[in-house]
């Protein structure tokens, strides 16, 4: 096999610093070789008319492979692979079709109609390719040195999909938790309610058969799930089931970002007429930062609103009650500890962008949880 | 009311989590101006209570009861308050420290619980 380089896109984004690229990312990768396939023969019909099908072998004779990664924010270099000297005449429509596939992302992303270049049915292909793109993400394209290259992003990749109007649905990588109410293991399909009490279908994946069933068992007392797959939505963004399921965990009962999708449902007034809801952005703040500092050893606090906008943490741990009352605008907290055994009652205000009052926190925490299982 | 009136408290949807009702259930919030309402247990029951207050519009889950002469251990002082509404009452907080209501609430909530819940939905 003979080989010709034919593509260097540049990955951008902190997942591919230090030379690496993700297994997700090569999925995207591999869907556009069958892109670039359907778009070459687009092009060759174009150029011949008379034409009504493309020549037999069209596709084979031609194959794009990854042959090295270069260093810097990952580079996969792609090439056409062939056998023979000379690449054969198709590739004359392999390169029409990568620079038609550029402009269009060029197109998309400066908000201007992609079907210049591209016909409805390969852009339908961005479905799979740049799905695994996360927020700050892109794949750069260069087509030549004096344009600034196209960048395919998460909201670029969306533009491309709904230029298609034959693209009905789009998927997208999601995550989700809530409690499964309904599992068919004739049909292997599921259903899972979430927090805001919508209910999603999708399908039973063997590997994720027994967390599905045990979560499904649990519904009654609140067991939940957290998903990780591909959703579908609609062409306004409504979620209209899962696609396929990656990874499933069986949650904590008092898993913090769970507990936490619920409070974002909170609305001013949520408190008989005069609660002031969290801020989302403050409980993200909040789940990322207890992600980042809470040990696994100690029990997850239940969370609850407080009226001013708040949240409160509660840790019944046998004799003690401790509770940390938090401000999220102000990302503080006061510690209020009670010992029902004594009736001595500790109070502590802490500075939660301060890792020397968290490592307090933590110890504090520590001591009671041992003290509890010292009981 | 006497000392053992049950006095009668909501405690709202977003204050429970996994059947474990928050300690801010029997603690006044600041816009409360230190009274923690209640229903007069001798004027109404539980379960009346709770329809009372979700006609109202409010939101409750169901209903958490203590005894006058509980609140009177923890030094707060119930009043019928009929000009609310007849059944209206209220424990009086005034003056303490948020760190001393945070314990009152604690000891009060365990009370509480420990009677079970009074109604339910």
């Amino acid at each position: 096999m003979n080989s010709q380089e034919y593509l260097r896109p540049k990955l951008v984004g902190r997942r591919f610093e230090n030379h690496s690229i993700p297994l997700d990312i090569l999925r995207d990768l591999a869907v556009l070789e069958e892109m670039v396939g359907e778009v070459a023969k687009w092009k060759f019909r174009q150029a011949n008319p008379d034409c009504r099908r493309t020549p037999r072998g069209f596709s084979k004779k031609i194959t794009i492979a990854l042959t090295q990664v270069e260093e810097g924010s990952a580079i996969p270099v792609l090439a056409l692979m062939f056998a023979g000297f000379f690449p054969p005449g198709e590739h004359v429509y392999y390169e029409q079709a990568r620079d038609a596939i550029i402009a269009a992302i060029r197109e998309s992303e400066l908000q201007k109609p992609p079907s210049d270049y591209l016909p409805p049915k390969a852009l339908a292909y961005f479905d799979r390719f740049g799905r695994s793109l996360r927020d700050g993400e892109a794949i750069e394209f260069v087509s030549n040195h004096t344009e600034p290259p196209a960048r395919l992003t998460k909201e670029v990749r969306r533009r491309l999909l709904l230029a298609s109007r034959e693209v009905k649905e789009v998927t997208e990588e999601i995550e989700l938790r809530g409690m499964i109410h309904e599992a068919n293991q004739e049909t292997m399909t599921f259903q899972v309610t979430l927090a805001d009490g919508s209910k999603i279908s999708g399908p039973i994946a063997t590997p994720h058969f027994d967390n599905i069933i045990e979560v499904f068992r649990g519904y009654k007392v609140g067991t939940k799930i957290h998903i990780q797959g591909v959703g579908r939505f609609s062409r306004n963004q409504r979620l209209l089931g899962l696609e396929s399921i990656e990874h499933t965990t069986i949650l904590d009962p008092q898993d913090i970002p769970a507990r936490f999708e619920e409070l974002k449902l909170l609305r001013d007034g949520w408190l008989d007429g005069i609660g002031i809801a969290p801020p989302p952005d403050g409980l993200d703040w909040l789940a990322a930062i207890m992600t980042e500092k809470y040990p696994d050893h100690l029990p997850l606090p239940y969370a609850y609103p407080v009226a001013e906008g708040g949240v409160q943490f509660e840790w019944p741990l046998g004799s003690h009650e401790p509770s940390l009352e938090i401000d999220l605008n102000g990302k503080t907290g006061e510690w209020h500890d009670l010992d029902f055994g004594t009736g001595k009652e500790a109070e502590e205000p802490l500075d939660l962008r301060d890792e020397k009052d968290w490592e307090w926190l933590i110890g504090r925490l520590t001591e009671l949880a041992g003290d509890k299982h010292g009981d | 009311m006497t000392d053992d009136t049950m006095l009668h408290r909501q405690v709202n949807p977003g204050w429970i989590q996994n059947g474990r009702p928050s300690s801010q259930t029997f603690r006044p919030t600041p816009k409360d101006q230190f009274m923690l309402s209640l229903y007069d247990g001798d004027l109404i029951d539980a379960e009346s209570s709770w329809k009372h207050f979700t006609d109202a519009g409010h939101d409750s889950v169901g209903v958490l009861s203590l005894l006058v002469r509980e609140f009177a251990a923890e030094e707060l002082i119930c009043h019928s308050s009929p000009e609310v509404f007849p059944e209206h009452a209220h424990a009086d907080y005034s003056g303490l420290t948020e760190g001393q209501m945070r314990g009152k609430g604690k000891r009060l909530l365990q009370v509480a619980l420990n009677r079970g819940w009074q109604y339910q939905v």
